[in-house]
């Protein structure tokens, strides 16, 4: 009863005393303004890596095969053991997606324009509808598409001048080296100017399959989407184990340098390989760790400067107010009350700046969003759909929460402490230590 | 009634399908003299060649080449004298090895026959001696005029799954020489067209003047009509002579252009 009063109390005064506030205010709501964009924007940078990797390479985790003879080249032609084994994991896939994939020479022509596709990509339309659906579209395709469609990048429709309708040719060779020719018609046009799409079309995995002589059950990878990311290391291993029963299987692979290594050894048939993301990505996790080791560094020094000024600001606030707490001791208040009403004001008062920074900085990262990075080389990797986009993930900003309330209670528990024990008449003539 | 056309279908297979066979035959055996006459088994080959791409709506590019060939151990050298950008790059291949040499970073990597050369319309497979009749099978055979030449137009299919261009049509003159070449796509789509109109006769062997290659997919559409991209090698100074052994190695073009 007595501390609900205290707390009352404590209100009442943070109420009084919000002109001497003001500026603690201030500097803790900034201070968590910042601290919270700068791990939005790197927890958004993060998981647009992720996004476009995960489009890209189809899922959280992949099944790959290859055929030691062509280098870049994949084939999984025992697609049905390979779904078995998938099965047989239990890793409760949210989705599983089957895809061709011609890399690297791939040629699209277009009234004489070729334009050498990084990635041709053939894919099974009805399953994957709802990744084309999240797709940025320059132009959206209408209706359903069929083995005749193919959908290209931006950059290449604007180099070939072409539109919706317009009829391509795309040229690709066999395993063996054979050219093979498909007319196609441009059915959407997708902007992604990721390092993941530049250069890249969507066939049908049929099309594709009948043009480099693949089976129609043939694929180059199985993609498995999961349901939380958090699964991704015990789906790896299991699906290792049941691909290794199954069929011809490399070891586990920890990056993609292990990766090469592994695929530069003989072998006869097609070997296959469970690959994650983190391998995938491992030739950009140098940049985002340069990236996080920034964030680190800007959230230390953003910590550091509330720490400093919540004490100075506090211990300024306190000395005005030594008169107030002499009078409120005088009164018969202990020196235990008055340490929780100043604490309690405290925490009232960070509450008030969180919700200030926070919304402060849902403010900022929308304004950021309309930043141009296109003078940044490389730094598209990090935007989603061309823009910057901010993440604001519970527990991490839970997490500043509980960082910046353990940095400014040490701050103002100290003085809060000294004050409140100071001698009667000392303090009531304005002196005393804080 | 029924029998009469069993009679006949069966009085026309007897007459017709040896004829078809021998046809075949014969167009084979003309495939394998149109790959000998330009094929030096005995000798060594040197030339120069000139290589001009026309792009439509662009500035020709020349590259001017030496090569050195010896055929009967499926080997040649080519070593690029012009533009002075590109002048030093060469090209080794021994057997089935394709070497490309970069005097710039003085490095050898390992090209595929079935690339452009020098990001021409010609390949790096264009510059061997011809092998057709090892990698084609002849499906049909016809006689067309083409020009001042009369001409057996056979119909290839390939032989093996390694060659680049699964289908060809291929024009072959009365000597013996091959006049133009059609190149397809295992979808039928042509691709590349070839002519050869002039040979230097040089003892009992030929040797092309030049020959030009359209590509069917490139090119620009100018003033409404598509205009193809094309290249042009002239062949002067052929030669069979005998080239020292040392030419045919890597050593060769690293020393070269020093």
């Amino acid at each position: 009863m007595k501390l609900f009063q205290l707390i009352q109390l404590s209100v009442k005064y943070l109420y009084r005393n919000l002109r001497r506030y003001f500026f603690l205010l201030l500097a803790v709501g900034f201070g968590f303004c910042i601290v919270t964009l700068i791990t939005s924007l790197s927890d958004g940078m993060t998981d647009s890596v992720y996004y476009s990797a995960q489009a890209h390479y189809a899922g959280d985790i992949m099944i790959a095969g290859y055929k030691n003879a062509t280098g870049t080249r994949q084939r999984i032609s025992e697609t049905n053991q390979v779904l078995q084994a998938i099965s047989a994991a239990h890793v409760n896939p949210a989705h599983i997606v089957q895809r061709t994939i011609f890399p690297e020479q791939g040629m699209l022509f277009y009234n004489g324009i070729a334009v050498r596709q990084k990635y041709v990509i053939g894919v099974d339309w009805q399953n994957e509808t709802e990744y084309f659906r999240n797709l940025n579209w320059d132009v959206p395709v209408k209706g359903n598409l069929s083995d005749g469609d193919a959908i290209i990048s931006d950059p290449v429709a604007r180099e070939f001048k072409a539109q919706v309708g317009d009829q391509i040719t795309l040229e690709v060779e066999t395993e063996t080296g054979q050219k093979n020719t498909g007319v196609f018609i441009i059915r959407g046009i997708v902007k992604d100017s990721t390092i993941f799409g530049y250069y890249k079309c969507y066939l049908s995995r049929a099309a594709l399959n009948r043009l480099l002589l693949f089976s129609p059950e043939e694929c180059s990878i199985i993609g498995i989407y999961l349901r939380s990311r958090g699964a991704v290391e015990k789906a790896e291993l299991s699906l290792q184990a049941e691909m290794e029963k199954a069929l011809f299987t490399s070891p586990l692979v920890a990056d993609r340098g292990e990766f090469r290594g592994r695929r530069e050894e003989p072998w006869q048939g097609i070997r296959h390989f469970v690959l994650t993301l983190a391998v995938q990505l491992s030739e950009v996790s140098d940049l985002l760790r340069a990236m996080q080791l920034i964030t680190y560094f800007l959230y230390a020094m953003m910590l550091l400067i509330i720490l400093v000024s919540a004490t100075v600001t506090y211990r300024l606030i306190l000395r005005e107010r030594t008169r107030e707490i002499a009078t409120m001791r005088a009164i018969g208040f202990y020196e235990g009350d008055i340490r929780i009403i100043l604490l309690f004001e405290v925490f009232f008062l960070c509450i008030i700046a969180v919700a200030a920074g926070y919304a402060a900085a849902m403010f900022f990262a929308w304004l950021a969003s309309f930043l141009p990075f296109d003078w940044m080389p490389s730094f598209e990797i990090f935007m989603k759909n061309g823009r910057l986009e901010a993440l604001f993930l519970p527990a991490t900003v839970l997490l500043n929460v509980f960082l910046v309330l353990s940095i400014l209670i040490p701050a103002v528990w100290f003085p809060a402490f000294a004050v409140s024990r100071n001698p009667l008449p000392e303090m009531l003539s304005g002196g005393g230590r804080v | 009634m029924r029998l009469r056309y069993g009679f006949c279908i069966g009085v026309l297979l007897i007459i017709g399908l040896p004829g078809i066979a021998s046809a075949t035959e014969a167009d084979q055996r003309l495939l394998e003299r149109a790959d000998n006459l330009v094929s030096y088994m005995n000798t060594d080959f040197s030339a120069e060649y000139t290589i001009v791409q026309e792009k439509p709506g662009q500035s020709r590019t020349t590259t001017v080449t030496a090569i050195f060939r010896r055929d009967s151990q499926e080997m040649y050298v080519i070593v690029v004298l012009q533009p002075a950008v590109s002048k030093g790059q060469g090209y080794l291949k021994q057997g089935k090895t394709l070497w490309l040499y970069d005097p710039e970073s003085r490095r050898f990597n390992s090209t595929s026959s079935q690339d452009r050369f020098q990001n021409t319309n010609a390949r790096n497979s264009d510059f061997t001696r011809s092998t057709l009749a090892q990698d084609y099978h002849v499906i049909t055979g016809a006689n067309e005029k083409l020009g001042r030449f009369s001409c057996r137009v056979l119909t290839l299919e390939a032989a093996t799954n390694e060659v680049t261009y699964p289908r060809m049509k291929i024009w072959i003159s009365d000597d013996g020489l091959v006049r133009k070449t059609e190149d397809y796509s295992l979808s039928g789509q042509l691709l590349r067209t070839s002519a050869i109109p002039d040979y230097y006769k040089i003892g009992q062997r030929y040797v092309p003047k030049s020959i030009r290659f359209d590509d069917e997919l490139r090119g620009a559409v100018i003033n409404g009509s598509f205009v193809k991209e094309r290249t042009v090698i002239t062949i002067s100074r052929p030669s069979f002579e005998k080239v020292v052994d040392s030419v045919f190695s890597k050593t060769f073009l690293e020393t070269v252009n020093r």
